[in-house]
């Protein structure tokens, strides 16, 4: 049980999240949360593999919040995946080019692909 | 006055030792060479302040013999043991180391002043023949050849410091007469006197001549005055002397024009006599003239009856003249006239087919504006339905994710049951292990955790559904919203029209903005366009999202439907930033935009607008900075 990394996503969708829980629960470690101000929280206390997000969120954007992780320099070692179904091709390269994100996963996701795409990075 | 009272007292004081001593010289020697021997005498009968080794003898004379004398006894006799010094002169300045100064009488002007300058010092004075008695110590008195004596004012002598040995009297002499000393004091006080009042009416002279000089200036102050009065009286004199000689002049100015007047008055009278004379003439003339006006005003009489029928001639002339004159205008007149006339005409019928043709163009005109029209709100709507891509996509995507992430979940959690599964279908009301078969299903369950799994699934199944419904509502908004413009009048719904519009911007107001729903279900299809009310109400609301700024307080959007006598009332309001006052004229205009380029079209509203006219509706706007904006729709029921 230990072995397993240790995943945080971050989706305004709670379905999403329930989903993904339960999609993932033998493979990670996960912590959920719909809002990215508790996400910045909880990733200053704790360190994880992996943080997944969504793109389009009320309070902030995906890549919003990745910039204000990289603002303090919190959880700069961890790999970063944007999971969407925001299709803007332009910011989603952007994000890539500057290493905000490591990869991006477009919604809807497969349990095989995201699984794969993260193993791919590790 | 003080010198004079000083001699007063010492002689006064001095009166006390004079004693009257006489000498009578019997011996027949020379007078210089008996005064001599007195001299020597006198040095002898007098006791010096102190002993000399020499002692000097100033002889203040011209007299040569006695010069001589003196000269001699130095050579021969010493006072005291002491060497005799002579030094003759006739200048009265005594030297310091004298002890005794002898004057004789040709010098005796000078005595008084050797006296004062000697005076107090051991210095013996001897004068001949001095007179007055206060300035003397030892004076020889006047006599004749044969014989000599001597005067002695003891008092003098004593205050030089010297002291008269009592042998002195052997040598005969008298001393002063006290009383004539005391009255020649007198004498003097009152000369003093005199002196003293000459001296005050001096004074007084002094006094009044000073008054005098302070009169004297007054007076020359007074002469200045009166010199400049006789300036200024001498200027006056002048200016009269000016004006006399002014006056002078014009009076014979005056004289000369009386002259001349007198002069012209009689050429006046002359020329008076000449008028007489031709007035005279004239009249004379006159006569002549009424004679010749006479023969005139007949042969004038003789023309005019000519003349007036010349002019019956002529007058009729004339009227036949003017009508032809006017027949020639009014003729000019008509042609131009008919001229102008041919001119309009050409230019109306060139005009009427050019209006015609005009007519013919703006109708194209007003078809391809139409066209254009429809392809603009087409346009319009396909500019902000692609700014609403992303997000619809992403909406679409999510719910799609519900669905396959749902149905992996939902294949999992069978998997996990099937051995339960399994267990329920052996199971047959005939075993006689049922009991046993329960239990162990009941192990079974436990062990996969039935329940969990159960709720687990009957949760994903919501979700996955929702999913699916999202889906379905989203491409149902989208194809009734993206319709193609119809030209035929149909039935709407509103209330589903403002609902896809709201599901068309969700992903711009969900969890953000409260979205407040008052609508009157009571509310009938109404006449209109279809697919052309959605993309009102999406214009609409989403500017009022965008009117939002960041940390807007409850951000709320109340939307409102009414049904009245008119038709259908709608109202969306939003609590937001507001209008500026200055723009809010300007908001129905195609292409003005607040927004950012790239953010908006600056059409919206401007279809909006000719959407609401074609509906033949009204929209109306409110707004209030920093309170909020409301837009007021009104539409029909029936379009006629």
């Amino acid at each position: 049980m230990i072995d397993r990394p240790k995943v945080i996503y971050v989706d305004d969708e709670e379905i999403n999240l329930m989903l993904f829980r339960e999609m993932f629960k033998n493979d990670f470690q996960i912590h959920t949360t719909t809002s990215p101000p508790d996400a910045i929280a909880y990733l200053k206390a704790n360190r994880v593999d992996f943080i997944l997000t969504d793109q389009l969120m009320p309070e902030m954007t995906g890549v919003e919040f990745l910039k204000e992780l990289d603002a303090d320099k919190t959880a700069s070692s961890s790999k970063r995946v944007m999971i969407s179904g925001y299709t803007q091709e332009g910011d989603i390269k952007e994000a890539l080019e500057n290493h905000l994100i490591d990869r991006f996963v477009p919604k809807p996701f497969t349990y095989n692909g995201l699984k794969e795409i993260i193993q791919a990075i590790t | 006055m003080h010198q004079a009272f000083f001699w007063l007292r010492f002689i006064l004081t001095g009166l006390l030792w004079l004693g009257t001593i006489t000498l009578s010289i019997s011996q027949t020697v020379e007078k210089e060479k008996l005064m001599v021997a007195y001299i020597y005498s006198f040095t002898k009968n007098i006791e010096w302040s102190e002993n000399k080794d020499v002692f000097r003898i100033q002889a203040v004379t011209n007299n040569g013999v006695l010069a001589k004398e003196l000269t001699f006894l130095s050579n021969s006799e010493k006072i005291k043991g002491a060497r005799i010094e002579i030094v003759t002169s006739s200048s009265s300045i005594i030297s310091q180391q004298t002890d005794l100064v002898f004057i004789s009488k040709e010098f005796n002007a000078s005595a008084k002043s050797v006296f004062d300058q000697i005076k107090g010092q051991d210095i013996l004075l001897v004068t001949e023949e001095f007179r007055d008695d206060r300035f003397i110590m030892i004076n020889f008195e006047p006599a004749d050849a044969q014989t000599l004596t001597f005067k002695l004012n003891r008092a003098n002598i004593i205050n030089q410091g010297l002291k008269v040995l009592p042998k002195m009297i052997l040598l005969g002499g008298s001393d002063v007469d006290v009383a004539g000393l005391y009255l020649q004091a007198q004498d003097s006080v009152q000369e003093l006197e005199v002196k003293m009042l000459e001296l005050q009416s001096r004074n007084e002279i002094r006094e009044k001549s000073i008054e005098l000089e302070k009169q004297k200036k007054i007076i020359t102050r007074q002469e200045n005055e009166i010199e400049q009065k006789q300036e200024i009286i001498y200027d006056q004199q002048k200016s009269l002397d000016n004006l006399l000689a002014k006056y002078s002049e014009s009076e014979s100015g005056l004289k000369d024009n009386i002259n001349r007047l007198a002069i012209s008055e009689n050429e006046l009278t002359r020329l008076q006599n000449e008028i007489d004379n031709q007035t005279t003439q004239i009249q004379d003339g006159k006569l002549i003239l009424e004679e010749q006006f006479r023969l005139i005003k007949e042969q004038d009489d003789l023309i005019r009856d000519k003349e007036s029928s010349l002019d019956e001639m002529g007058s009729s002339l004339n009227i036949q003249s003017r009508k032809i004159l006017l027949l020639i205008i009014f003729t000019i007149v008509i042609l131009f006239f008919l001229v102008l006339l041919m001119r309009a005409y050409r230019i109306r019928k060139k005009q009427t087919q050019q209006l015609s043709r005009q007519k013919d163009e703006l109708s194209n005109l007003l078809l391809e504006l139409r066209e254009a029209q429809s392809q603009l709100v087409q346009s319009e709507k396909m500019a902000s339905l692609g700014v609403l891509t992303a997000g619809i996509a992403h909406e679409i995507n999510n719910a799609i994710n519900f669905v396959v992430s749902g149905i992996y979940v939902l294949e999992k959690k069978f998997e996990a049951i099937e051995p339960v599964i399994k267990k329920v279908k052996q199971l047959k009301s005939e075993d006689k292990k049922l009991k046993e078969k329960v239990e162990s299903l009941i192990l079974t369950k436990e062990k996969v955790g039935y329940n969990n799994i159960q709720k687990i699934i009957l949760e994903v199944v919501k979700n996955v559904k929702i999913g699916a419904e999202r889906t379905t509502t989203i491409v149902k908004g989208l194809r009734s919203f993206s319709r193609s413009e119809s030209e035929e009048i149909g039935k709407i719904d509103i209330h589903q029209d403002i609902e896809v519009a709201l599901l068309l911007l969700q992903n711009r107001h969900r969890d953000k903005i409260e979205i407040e729903k008052d609508f009157n279900l009571k509310i009938p299809e109404i006449d209109g366009y279809s697919g052309q009310m959605g993309q009102v109400f999406l214009n609409i609301i989403g500017n009022a999202i965008d009117a939002f700024e960041e940390n807007q307080l409850n951000p709320m959007i109340k939307i409102r439907t009414e049904l009245n006598k008119k038709g259908v009332l709608i109202s969306i309001k939003d609590n937001g930033s507001g209008i500026d006052e200055d723009v809010l004229d300007k908001i129905f205009d195609p292409f003005f935009t607040t927004k950012k380029v790239g953010l908006g079209t600056g059409l919206g509203l401007s279809i909006t607008y000719g959407i609401i006219e074609k509906h033949k509706g009204d929209i109306k706007v409110k707004s209030k900075k920093n309170t909020g904006t409301e837009f007021i729709i009104r539409l029909p029921l029936k379009i006629d």
